[in-house]
């Protein structure tokens, strides 16, 4: 009975040392970096769905679930994922650290002057489409990085190696990028929605929404 | 001088709050028209235009562990606070969340949403305190302290679960008007708290089926000098399924039973009579891009009884212009009440809303 109690006690005191990071994220292209950087001690899953429109997600009380079990949300920002506030608020979770992936982007598009619904679907803080442009994803890295380092300092120099490959492996990528992109360079690209204004920096191409 | 100084200091100081501290303001307008052949209305045949209630809804974190929210109604009988409540989501042990204020009860999903938020554009007799299935003036909504927590599910389950003591006043059954003023008994108005629970399962299925199951129970005193109670007990299922990007279909229903003991005062002793009623509405609304149409059904029981005393059937159609800020709303019904000749309306309705929008919640 001793040697079960024991076993017990001894298995409680290393769930800490194996348990993985929780990082809740509004979209799947941020899970996937939050797993890049954070490897083997992170857990990272998205709320919206690959299919999902990013605006307007519905607010599921599972999403609320699963964020009372995450350590950091990853949010947007920029006035995209607005829906994320309910989710972590219903979550009632007290230990969660929000963080804002669009700190240190150059955002573009951003208003200026009066801003008002009669502009139709307007982000009075920019265009938040800024994760389509592979040189941006290398700052929300940094973000996450830097959000990861905060609740698990321990990881510090895990996180530092995995942040640096994960910025070769971006540099590469646009290189490779842009040169599979390149004939395609000074034609027009028809959009939908204003959802890719951050890619022609790397493409250089001219953009038409409808 | 001191005096002044600290008045200046404290100006200053809100000045600087009020920074943070300005709440999410939104205006929602609705005019509406309808038309009816129902002998019983005095606009039978005719045409109604009119701008029901307007609502105003300030909502705002108050600091890192709470929010709060008013709603308030507008209308020809002036201005009423339809809700007031504090919500303490992040202050509490172990994941609880408490709700203090008025606020519509969480009694089945339809109940605790504003009409104006619902996919159709009448509002289910089931719900109309006039039906007398759920308390309430306009709809089951009472001051209460409200705990609640959300437990961790297995799977993609989220079971919550929400115990509520409520000011219990709604519960109260009227004096009867045809009782003498020497038979009148005073103590008919006095009131006891009156309590709710509510249990909702959200769940996933897939990638495309998303849910929630809900059970709700209320209990309170009808009359507190002779001890008699009301007790409701009520379900609820929604289901929603992505049948393509822009399109999804909605199944929803709620059923309600009600079970009392009724006391009535002759001038010397009560004597009491047991009743009970139920009923059920269900509905379908498809929606695809900024059009939404459906059909809803429900029906109502009479007490005591089984057979059906109230039915109807509806039929509904929408169009956002933009989102939740312009809705164009069109609805048809055709009801049955026992004895009564079937009744038919037509209802048009455009609702507008200004500020920020919430999403909301499932």
């Amino acid at each position: 009975m001793k040697l079960r109690i024991l076993t017990y006690i001894l298995f409680l005191t290393t769930i800490p040392a194996i348990a993985k990071i929780t990082v809740a994220t509004s979209l799947t292209d941020f899970a996937s970096i939050a797993n890049s950087i954070g490897g083997d001690r992170v857990d990272a899953f998205a709320i919206a769905k690959p299919t999902s429109n990013p605006h307007s997600v519905e607010v599921l009380p599972s999403y609320m679930v699963k964020v009372a079990r995450a350590r950091v949300y990853v949010k947007v920002g920029l006035g995209l994922d607005g829906w994320a506030d309910q989710i972590i608020s219903g979550s009632r979770n007290t230990n969660i650290s929000v963080m804002d992936a669009s700190q240190g982007i150059e955002v573009l598009e951003k208003p200026t002057g009066k801003v008002d619904a009669s502009m139709g679907d307007v982000h009075p803080e920019g265009n938040p489409h800024y994760w389509l442009d592979p040189a941006n994803a290398v700052m929300i890295a940094q973000n996450i990085y830097r959000a990861l380092l905060a609740v698990d300092p321990d990881g510090s120099s895990y996180y530092q190696q995995r942040l640096s490959i994960f910025r070769n492996d971006a540099k590469v990528k646009s290189a490779t990028l842009k040169k599979q992109m390149a004939p395609l360079a000074n034609k027009a690209i028809f959009t939908y929605h204003s959802s890719w204004p951050y890619l022609p920096r790397l493409l250089v191409c001219e953009l038409s929404e409808s | 001088m001191q005096r002044k100084f600290i008045l200046l200091s404290l100006a200053v100081a809100m000045t600087a709050f009020a920074g943070v501290s300005n709440p999410d303001i939104s205006l929602i307008g609705q005019v509406r028209s309808d038309w009816t052949n129902d002998p019983l209305s005095t606009d039978q045949y005719r045409p109604t235009l009119g701008l029901g209630e307007v609502e105003l809804v300030a909502q705002s974190a108050l600091n890192p562990y709470a929010d709060g929210t008013f709603v308030l109604s507008i209308g020809d009988e002036g201005i009423e606070v339809e809700e007031g409540y504090i919500d303490l989501n992040r202050a509490l042990p172990l994941g609880f969340a408490l709700k203090a204020g008025k606020f519509r009860a969480p009694f089945g999903k339809l109940n605790a949403m504003h009409p104006h938020a619902y996919s159709f554009l009448q509002t289910p007799h089931l719900l109309d305190p006039e039906q007398g299935l759920l308390p309430g003036e306009e709809s089951y909504d009472d001051v209460a302290l409200e705990l609640s927590e959300l437990f961790p599910g297995i799977g993609t389950l989220a079971p919550q679960l929400s115990v509520a003591v409520q000011q219990g006043a709604l519960f109260r059954t009227g004096q009867d008007t045809s009782v003498s003023e020497e038979n009148f008994d005073p103590k008919i108005s006095e009131t006891h708290p009156s309590f709710l629970v509510h249990s909702s399962n959200g769940f996933e299925w897939g990638d495309f089926i998303v849910g929630d199951i809900g059970f709700s129970w209320a209990h309170g005193m009808n009359n507190v000098e002779a001890n008699t109670n009301t007790h409701i007990w009520g379900t609820d299922l929604k289901v929603k399924i992505q049948l393509a990007e822009e399109t999804r279909l909605t199944l929803q229903g709620e059923g309600l039973y009600r079970q009392e003991r009724v006391a009535s005062w002759d001038g010397d002793s009560y004597s009491f009579q047991n009743q009970d009623r139920k009923g059920f509405v269900c509905f379908a609304d498809l929606t695809r891009g900024r059009l939404n149409i459906g059909s809803l059904y429900e029906q109502t029981s009479g007490v005591n009884s089984n057979s059906v005393l109230d039915r109807s059937v509806k039929g509904f159609a929408g169009f956002s212009l933009m989102e939740e800020t312009t809705l164009f709303r069109l609805g048809v019904e055709r009801r049955w009440v026992e004895g009564v000749h079937p009744v038919n309306t037509a209802s048009m309705q455009i609702l507008f809303s200004m500020g920020p929008h919430r999403p909301h919640q499932f």
